[in-house]
């Protein structure tokens, strides 16, 4: 045999057994592609199917979706317009802030004049009040001075007139010595008619009281009570007269005196057409 | 004895081998075969595990993942 014979026999030898190793491995290699190509049909498949359902979930959520995004684009656009209004409500605001911190500042400025301006005037106050409390002192001063004046002046006038009636009984008294001593008489009638009890005074001619109170004494007698007193200058034995209207009512002659009331006693009345004495009715000084 | 080259008396004359038919089948086989090898072995490569030209005398793995050389 030649050579080159063996030497091919031998290569084809060899070939043959690579050539069976590739083809062992190729189809057992083929066989598992096959059968994990049928798997991932398998698989793809129910992927297929979940993907149709998923996209019928995918459908109808995206539906849903947009109907939430139309309904929140909508919202959005209230929401929108909302915002426009309110930014414009609030650039109003802000325009009205600075206008009312404007108006604050000027208050504020008036405020401070005001302020300045109350304390001057009450400054001008306590000293007007200080100047009133001095001139009510200085008048209190004076009415007190006036008033110790005008009580004296009425001791005065008391004391005058009480002279003058003691000088007038002192006088009657002389006649009636001199009548007694021309006729020989006694002097007990004399005595009598000098103790000078039923002699009345006059009243101040500016008289004007009120009768409060109308009473009957213990002897029946009138009493009345008149609003008036020794502030109005008025004394026991005063007579005064009591009107109503234009018509006179009695004559009063006072027996009690007190600073603002006096009580006198009823001793003459109107006969006829008078009428009852009244409270209210005025009191006038009387002539003698 | 002939190795040591020595020639016996008697023995049949020796002739020269030349290639024969059988030598030129051989030779179409070899070629045949080396063909088909190469081309099993391009195929083998793409379905192997691996890749490479050994990766076509290999077997996928049963229990793993079956992983492919990308085209």
């Amino acid at each position: 045999m030649h050579i080159l014979t063996k030497f091919l026999v031998i290569l084809a030898a060899v070939l043959s057994v690579l050539l069976s190793g590739l083809a062992i491995a190729y189809t057992s290699n083929a066989d598992r592609l096959v059968t994990e190509i049928s798997v991932e049909k398998a698989r793809a498949s129910e992927a297929q199917a979940l993907s149709a359902a998923s996209a019928a979930d995918l459908a109808r959520v995206r539906e849903s979706l947009e109907q939430k995004i139309g309904a929140l684009e909508s919202e959005l656009t209230q929401a929108t317009q909302s915002y426009n209004e309110l930014e414009t409500e609030n650039r109003r605001l802000l325009a009205d802030n600075k206008r009312l911190d404007l108006k604050e500042a000027t208050y504020e400025a008036r405020i401070d004049d005001f302020s300045a301006q109350i304390d001057a005037f009450s400054k001008i106050v306590e000293d007007a009040r200080t100047d009133v409390t001095r001139l009510q002192n200085e008048q209190l001063k004076s009415i007190s001075k006036e008033i110790d004046l005008t009580d004296r002046i009425n001791d005065l006038e008391g004391q005058l007139e009480v002279a003058l009636e003691t000088n007038r009984a002192l006088q009657e008294q002389l006649v009636g010595l001199q009548d007694q001593v021309a006729q020989g008489g006694t002097g007990t009638t004399i005595a009598a008619r000098a103790n000078g009890r039923d002699s009345v005074l006059r009243a101040p001619e500016s008289l004007r009281a009120r009768i409060t109170d109308v009473q009957k004494d213990v002897d029946n007698s009138v009493m009345v009570s008149i609003n008036a007193g020794t502030n109005d200058l008025l004394k026991e034995r005063m007579k005064v007269n009591i009107v109503r209207g234009n018509d006179w009512l009695a004559s009063v002659v006072l027996v009690r005196v007190d600073l603002n009331e006096s009580i006198g006693r009823v001793t003459l009345t109107k006969a006829t057409g008078g009428g009852p004495i009244e409270i209210g009715d005025l009191v006038l000084a009387a002539d003698l | 004895m002939s190795q040591m080259g020595m020639q016996m008396p008697g023995r049949r004359r020796q002739t020269t081998a030349t290639p024969n038919v059988y030598t030129g089948l051989l030779l179409a086989s070899v070629a045949a075969l080396a063909t088909a090898v190469v081309f099993v072995a391009l195929a083998g490569m793409k379905i192997g595990p691996g890749g490479d030209v050994m990766g076509a005398f290999k077997i996928h793995p049963p229990d793993a993942r079956l992983e492919l050389k990308d085209p």
